[in-house]
């Protein structure tokens, strides 16, 4: 998708630049400074940056600058390796400023070792970027290096975003802004830390013979722990401390020039892509490039939601391309295109067989959430197609070949999308269409010999059959029935049958014979009736909990178990019935084991209804699965009957 | 309809019909276990001169499934010393049919650095089929590249890899009489064609209708399956440098004499370095040697033309406090005959399964550098063998990476000597524990572990001596399963350069699972064994085991004053050709219960039809060793 590109060099900027006085120099630390600094609020940790010092400006050939100084100390051998410092930019970027050092101390003396030019290798990655490949010399367990560099990179849209958080915990970050005071930026603040200092100042600036005031930005963020990332969490872009820009208002000094349009809301932004852009364009006319095929995939006495699923299942048998077309006619003709130009032919072609389908504007999983409150195109980077028929809606990806008609791919699920179209501001909820099951039925016999055999049903719906699909399919039949052999070594296994019916429905049986999972001691057997666990290990095993927990998808596992035992053994000791809920019905465990004459039978179920909680809820979700994996580990006893 | 392939540098022409293209003509015992099958595959390595060599491919390649994808795709690397040309790139569908030819801009060129590696000049072209490909289709490429430099010759494997079929291919080998080239068959059972020019030798290898080849878990690795030609100079040049890889021991002089060009260390620091070590004896100048080498370098991997051979110079790594592991290795040695140590750089095959020299075909089976110090240390060995490259390995200890294996060691007069690395058989590789548990009335365990190991065994769990206190805890509990166990304390200690021991104590009020009236106990408290071979039926090739080991556990257990003994599970014992093991518990005099096991696994190589039981071994030492005991309340 084209991000609206606001050139500004039309702008007079002879003569131009912004730049801080505030940038410290390199080389000037003293045997005190490195020797003392550590890490008070975490001094196990291998390396920390002591300083973290950013800056974006105009430089004066007219280019958004980044500049960068760290100074970082090494406390471990394990984090020696952080002294090679990969800078990777456009080739066509410059690159500047260079320079770095290394201090260390012994005997109360400090020595500072320059970083040369014999030291920076330039690799050329490919025919767009090139790599510096920095190696610091002299770093040993104790030294502190600092590098400074200042590259051409960011825009006038967005600027340069700035990590407050790195992996190591940094003691003290400040970034800078300096940009003309005309151009108003959107602030978007991400992350748990709270920012020391925030502000922006006007100050003197030059441009060409005028004098314009200058929006110096400052923000300073003090003791930031290590990023670490934690299971089941958000994704890092909305969990990392960092500071993002967007251009928000342009309040040109000449009031009649206008080329720059800035929407003030969601609504307007919707609006203007559909009048104003050219790529949005593509979606104003007809498919009449299509009506011939369209009239080859169904009959027109067909009901609606067929004709959607026939035209839906016919795009997605286009080739994936990385280049667009120079229009969607010429895709439909290669029958191949970019995901946004596969989902604009699933539209068009929607609208020509006379079915309401529009444009949905998402941000992906691993893109973060979008801001609600500030509109920015920027946040979003995939487009799906939103269908209504009658009273029932549907959500449809072309670009993804396994998904049926209805279900997104798992990482479109993310909150909200936004519908392109010249109306009110609308948001469409990205909620998964079928519900994700695992269904497990085992049928097993306990011979006289104490071996256990028999068969397994495993059925899968919804994003837990797809991701077992996608699964199958990236690695083949022969392969994955190797790694459930191999991740069930205990089991001798006669036969396995995979079925998939759809993407999103698919069945396994497996019919072997069992070991391990019985014990003879005396006269009594010891019997887990476990044959394929809801989870082989706690999910939350740390005490403390920084991030909100997200799963992906709501889930519900159904365990039922049939074990037939001999004739001369009685059931003496079965496992405690439980039946426990989450606040709300968030989450709910259900586990009951009964004897019926001579059989067995165990029924668990495990419901994942919600799937965002926040950190309070962490000790609940942790006594939750404490439960669940302590019945897992339930054995029931036999006796033998004198 | 006829079409023509495009013609190589050295004129390899030939007429390719599209019926040969069509699937259905593959012969069906080829298709058989195979994901893709090699219609015509043709190479060509012409050595023209010492600086001058060319590598002509032309492989047509039907892809039947998604696993073999990546033998239907063009990848070949190149650097400074070389270059690629006359990429032709064409797919076709299972009709025949040209669905593709790729065009320049489509072939991608970057940068082909290996993580490990801060910078080299390595590159690589490459282009591959669209992801969304209809299988089966057929790819038809070739390319040559130009090297100037003729120190490593290419090794042709004639059916590329696992899983893939041969219908025909055939590799040719050409060199100037003068440069004397050499060659090596392995598994090859083809035609072999010589012929000779006045000036130069030819041979020509072909071989057709193979079936696919497939590894096997802890079989013999795939160079030693397929069949392959490998490739070897006599005379070569290098950049600037030319040598002799016929013998041995040209090999030797070479690396030796590129090292004797190196900058040697600054007399100041050589000066410091006698004053730091007066009135040491050998091994302990060596042991501070090493130490100041672990304390003031790092491993930074720079690899540049003859680079990749010769060293940094000692200067060099002097002032940078970095390089790579000749470097480094060359950098120590030099320190050492500063203080009057002798030591010698020795080149081996590093990674975890110790390879085999083949010592009738001299060329570069190297890929790491260690060094070797002949001093006897404390009585327990005779040579000294140094590792570096690492920050923290123990003195004088070398892990799996290195040992095991033959070294190539170059003397100070630039002579070889073969010598093998520390040598560590299973019963050396010992982990001994010792644990008491002690209950009390509220059923709270005591748990007192001390564990033992040795020689390979100490990799297991030397590492917990480099993570915080806590951290070490957190291991702990978790290697034990005792998630909510309390650490009263724990000590490391290392005895030597090939010992390595832990001391804990935990206090746990979950040991005991309440079943019922009765309480179940695992005696088996820290050697719980659960890794199991994959399971493999039809097996035909041979069970290499690299690493042999032996266990020997006990745990005394002081039960419950307020319980008794309820069951007890039978002892067990196996004995098969590649290990042992015995497991079995039994009430002592003053009550206790006392729980013994040995587990041996032996290193060698063992018939394919001793897999069963193989497998049959660990599924049971698995289970043997979560066995429970059962105790009752005797009084409530």
């Amino acid at each position: 998708m084209r991000i609206i590109l606001i050139t500004l060099s039309c702008l007079l900027l002879n003569n131009y630049s912004l730049s801080a006085q505030k940038a410290f120099a390199i080389g000037k630390l003293s045997y005190k400074d490195v020797s003392t600094a550590m890490c008070s609020y975490n001094p196990d940790v291998p390396a920390f940056f002591i300083k973290d010092y950013g800056e974006t400006g105009i430089s004066p050939n007219r280019k958004i600058y980044l500049r960068r100084i760290f100074r970082l100390k090494i406390t471990d051998k394990k984090a020696l390796d952080l002294a090679n410092h990969k800078i990777t930019h456009p080739k066509n970027s410059q690159i500047s400023k260079l320079k770095g050092c290394t201090y260390n101390t012994r005997n109360g003396n400090i020595t500072i070792t320059e970083l040369k030019s014999e030291n920076i290798f330039k690799i050329k990655e490919d025919k767009d970027y090139l790599t510096q490949a920095i190696t610091f010399p002299n770093v040993k367990v104790g030294s502190v290096i600092e590098l400074s560099y200042e590259v051409e990179y960011g825009t006038y849209t967005h600027l340069n975003s700035w990590a407050f958080q790195q992996d190591y915990p940094v003691l003290y970050s400040e970034y800078h802004v300096f940009m003309p005071s005309f151009l108003n930026y959107q602030r978007s603040i991400k992350g748990y830390i709270q920012l020391q200092k925030a502000e922006i100042k006007e100050e003197a600036g030059v441009w060409g013979d005028n004098s314009l005031t200058t929006n110096h930005h400052t923000y300073i963020a003090k003791n930031i722990p290590a990023f670490v990332a934690e299971p089941h969490s958000p994704s890092r872009v909305d969990l990392l401390s960092a500071i993002e820009f967007e251009l928000k208002t342009v309040d040109w000094p000449d009031l009649s020039y206008n080329s720059v349009y800035i929407p003030s809301n969601y609504g307007d932004l919707a609006k203007s892509l559909v009048l104003n852009d050219e790529d949005w364009g593509r979606l104003s006319g007809k498919a009449s490039w299509a009506s011939k095929t369209l009239k080859t995939l169904y009959t027109a006495e067909e009901k609606d939601k067929n004709k959607a699923k026939k035209i839906f299942d016919f795009v997605k048998t286009f080739q994936k391309t990385e280049e667009e077309h120079s229009n969607l006619q010429m895709a439909f003709k290669a029958k191949a295109g970019t995901d946004d130009e596969l989902n604009f032919i699933l539209i068009l072609m929607l609208r020509e067989a006379g079915l309401d389908a529009k444009p949905i504007l998402i941000s992906t999983r691993s893109n973060g959430r979008i801001n609600y409150l500030f509109p920015n195109v920027r946040q979003f980077n995939h487009c799906i197609a939103y269908l209504v028929i009658g009273n029932k809606s549907y959500l449809l990806d072309a670009s993804e070949t396994y998904h049926s008609f209805g279900v997104l791919p798992e990482y479109c699920i993310n909150d909200k999308g936004l519908i392109i179209h010249n109306g009110p501001e609308t948001w469409i909820d990205l909620t998964p269409y079928q519900k994700s099951k695992l269904i497990v039925q085992s049928k097993l016999k306990l011979n006289d010999d104490l071996s256990l055999e028999g068969s397994l049903d495993l059925i899968r719906n919804g994003y837990t059959a797809i991701n077992s699909y996608l699964h199958l399919n990236e690695i083949g039949k022969e392969q994955y029935k190797k790694n459930w052999a191999n991740k069930h070594k205990f089991w001798t296994i006669d036969e396995h049958t995979i079925v998939s019916k759809s993407p999103s429905r698919s069945g396994e049986k497996i019919s072997a014979a069992i070991e391990n999972q019985v014990e003879k001691i005396g006269n009594q057997i010891y019997l887990n009736p476990i044959f394929h666990a809801f989870v082989e290990k706690h999910p939350f095993e740390a005490n403390t909990r920084t991030y909100p927990i997200h799963f992906d998808y709501p889930e519900t596992y159904t365990y039922s178990t049939k074990i037939e035992i001999p004739d001369n053994y009685k059931v003496t000791n079965l496992p405690e019935s439980s039946n426990v809920s989450l606040k709300g019905g968030a989450a709910t465990f259900f586990y009951k084991a009964g004897v019926t004459g001579n059989q067995i039978e165990l029924n668990i179920q495990v419901k994942i209804k919600k799937i965002e909680y926040s950190t309070e809820d962490y000790t609940h979700l942790q006594e939750f699965f404490n439960l669940i994996l302590e019945k897992q580990k339930a054995t029931i006893v036999l006796t033998l009957v004198p | 309809m006829k079409f023509y392939s495009t013609l190589f540098l050295v004129s390899i022409s030939y007429v390719l019909i599209a019926q040969e293209l069509m699937i259905h003509t593959i012969p069906q015992e080829l298709c058989n276990n195979a994901h893709a099958v090699l219609r015509n595959y043709e190479g060509r390595f012409e050595v023209k001169a010492i600086d001058k060599a060319i590598y002509t491919e032309h492989r047509t390649i039907t892809i039947l499934s998604k696993e073999a994808r990546l033998s239907g795709d063009f990848i070949a690397f190149y650097d400074q010393s070389s270059k690629i040309r006359q990429i032709d790139y064409r797919i076709y569908n299972q009709h025949g049919q040209l669905i593709h030819k790729a065009n320049k801009k489509e072939i991608k060129d970057q940068a082909a650095i290996s993580n490990a590696t801060i910078y080299s000049d390595n590159r690589v072209k490459y282009y591959q089929a669209p992801e969304q490909i209809t299988y089966p289709y057929t790819v038809e490429l070739s390319y040559n590249i130009e090297y100037n430099n003729t120190f490593q010759f290419p090794r042709w494997f004639f059916l590329l890899n696992e899983n893939i079929a041969l219908e025909y291919s055939s590799f040719e080998f050409e060199y100037p009489k003068v440069l004397k080239g050499r060659y090596k068959e392995h598994n090859f059972k083809g035609k072999t064609t010589k012929s000779s020019t006045s000036t130069s030798e030819r041979i020509k290898w072909e071989l057709q209708n193979q079936v696919a080849k497939k590894s096997e878990p802890y079989g013999a690795a795939l160079e030693e399956i397929l069949p392959s030609i490998q490739l070897a100079p006599s005379q070569f040049k290098f950049d600037d440098y030319t040598g002799d890889l016929s013998t041995w021991q040209g090999f030797a002089t070479w690396i030796h004499e590129l090292n004797q060009e190196l900058d040697p260390l600054p007399e100041e620091f050589k000066k410091e370095l006698k004053l730091l070590t007066k009135g040491k004896n050998s091994l302990e100048k060596t042991k501070f040697i090493y130490q100041y080498l672990q304390d003031n370098s790092r491993y930074v991997s720079v690899q540049l033309g003859i680079g990749g051979f010769q060293p940094f110079s000692p200067a060099t790594v002097h002032k940078h406090g970095y390089g790579d592991c000749k470097a480094l290795t060359y950098y120590t040695k030099s320190m050492l005959e500063a203080v009057g140590v002798q030591a010698h750089y020795s080149l081996v095959y590093a990674g975890n399964i110790p390879n085999k020299i083949d010592k009738d075909f001299p060329s570069n089976q190297f890929n790491h550098v260690i060094l070797l110090v002949p001093l006897s240390y404390d009585n327990q060995l005779d040579t000294v063998w140094l590792e570096c490259t690492s920050q923290t390995q123990t003195f004088a200890y070398l892990g799996s990476f290195t040992a095991n294996r033959e070294a190539f060691v170059i003397h100070n007069n630039g002579k070889l000597e073969w010598k093998q690395t520390s040598n560590y058989q299973c019963q050396d590789n010992q982990t001994i524990s010792k644990t008491t548990i002690r209950f009390d009335k509220e059923l709270n365990a005591k748990i007192d572990i001390e564990k033992h190991t040795k020689a390979l065994s100490t990799d297991a769990l030397s590492g917990l001596q480099f993570l915080s206190k806590q951290k070490q805890g957190e291991t702990i509990k978790s290697y034990l399963d005792l998630p909510k166990a309390q650490v009263q304390s724990i000590d490391l200690y290392t005895q030597h350069s090939e010992h390595f021991g832990l001391k804990a104590v935990l206090s746990s009020n979950n040991l005991l699972n309440k079943i019922g009236t009765s309480y179940t106990l695992i005696p088996n408290i820290c050697s719980r064994h659960s890794f199991i071979p994959p399971n493999h039926k039809n097996r035909s090739q041979a069970i290499h085991l690299h690493i042999g080991y032996e266990q020997i556990d006990s745990v005394e257990i002081q039960i419950p004053p307020q319980m008794s003994i309820e069951g007890l599970f039978e002892p067990i014992q196996l004995d098969y050709i590649f290990g042992s093991y015995q497991a079995k518990i039994k009430q002592l005099a003053n009550g206790n219960l006392l729980y013994t096991r040995n587990l041996l696994v032996k290193n060698g190589i063992f018939e394919a039809t001793n897999y069963k039981d193989f497998l049959h071994f660990f599924k049971t030492v698995t289970h043997s060793d979560r066995k429970k005991m059962i105790l009752i309340l005797t009084e409530p």
